[in-house]
């Protein structure tokens, strides 16, 4: 990587940068109530590198979920990465087996959404370019995940309430979703679905409404295409 | 919850997180997906981040008013400022410090 295509691609990422290092401080200091240190922070922004599924993460760990549990979630509550790729097969063309390994590992919401708007400079190299991108905003998300972390665990203060960052981050990101999709339909399947859940499953909420609402979805979609032909 | 099966687990979801986001590459790189997996990839995304935000706040005692309210005023508080200023820090950290004064200060 030559430090001046990091540097053309620096200015590129600084909304980002704001969002992963306060984002990314949160997440670190709940992750250090759990009773977690700076390492289990740092494996998981390094690994998993997704803001909904770690902060979700965090919630199953204290309710000691099964792992079968928390995979089927995570890859429920990730199913919207499942199509970022398609829009961006043209960015990956001239990139080498790392380069594009890197940024399918990298495909966070924000990273696609920069993917997917910016214009390029004049000047550089694409691939290289989109993998000092997306390689910054890694490097942010560990730096602010490592700092609440290590903040959580060496200064003392009151975090009575803290948790409620988690509910804040999802009902912003429902309200974003609500003003931006058209088909009103998914969310109030997803509320009745995770109603029904609650009340005749509770420790298994989650993947019981994951799943009924994949069905409801399905079903409809069944529906819909009769009425079409 | 042990120290070994969180770090078992943090590796098994990095995996299914990657495979989400790679599976595109995969299947998808030289022909279109059918229809059904197009339909949900649109629509499942908001139906599971309303079930996660009913995940989310599930374990507030709802009926007690010393947990209903902070919890009240703080969604308000996060729901009214996205609306009007669309900010999500601004949003998450305003209502994130509404709730912890409440429960901290005043109940």
């Amino acid at each position: 990587m030559e430090f001046s295509t990091v540097r053309k691609a620096l200015p590129f990422t600084l909304p980002v940068f704001g969002g992963y290092i306060a984002l990314g401080f949160g997440f670190g200091i709940l992750l250090s109530k759990l009773g977690y240190g700076w390492f289990i922070a740092f494996l998981m922004s390094f690994f998993m590198f997704a803001g909904a599924a770690q902060y979700l993460a965090l919630s199953f760990f204290a309710a000691n979920l099964s792992i079968t549990s928390m995979l089927l979630v995570t890859f429920l509550v990730n199913s919207r990465h499942l199509f970022y790729g398609l829009s961006l097969f043209e960015k990956t063309k001239t990139m080498n087996r790392l380069e594009k390994f890197n940024l399918v590992f990298s495909l966070t919401d924000e990273n696609y959404a920069l993917l997917s708007s910016l214009s390029l400079p004049a000047d550089v190299n694409p691939a290289k370019f989109y993998t000092a991108l997306v390689s910054l905003n890694h490097f942010y998300w560990v730096l602010g995940s490592l700092l609440g972390s290590l903040f959580g665990s060496y200064v003392n203060f009151n975090t009575e309430g803290i948790e409620f960052a988690l509910v804040a981050l999802f009902v912003v990101m429902v309200l974003d979703q609500w003003s931006s999709t058209t088909n009103k339909l998914p969310f109030y399947l997803g509320g009745i679905s995770a109603i029904i859940a609650l009340l005749f499953a509770k420790p298994y909420m989650m993947p019981i409404a994951g799943l009924l609402t994949t069905f409801a979805l399905l079903l409809v979609r069944k529906v819909e295409s009769k009425y079409d032909n | 919850m042990t120290t070994s099966k969180i770090i078992l687990a943090i590796f098994l979801m990095a995996i299914v997180i990657f495979f989400t986001r790679a599976i595109p590459f995969i299947f998808y790189y030289k022909k279109t997906p059918p229809k059904a997996i197009l339909y949900l990839g649109a629509n499942l995304p908001p139906a599971m981040i309303v079930i996660i935000t009913v995940y989310s706040l599930k374990d507030i005692a709802w009926l007690q008013f010393s947990e209903f309210f902070p919890a009240l005023l703080a969604l308000l508080t996060v729901v009214t400022l996205h609306l009007c200023r669309r900010n999500y820090l601004l949003s998450i950290i305003s209502g994130t410090l509404v709730y912890m004064f409440l429960v901290q200060g005043v109940f």
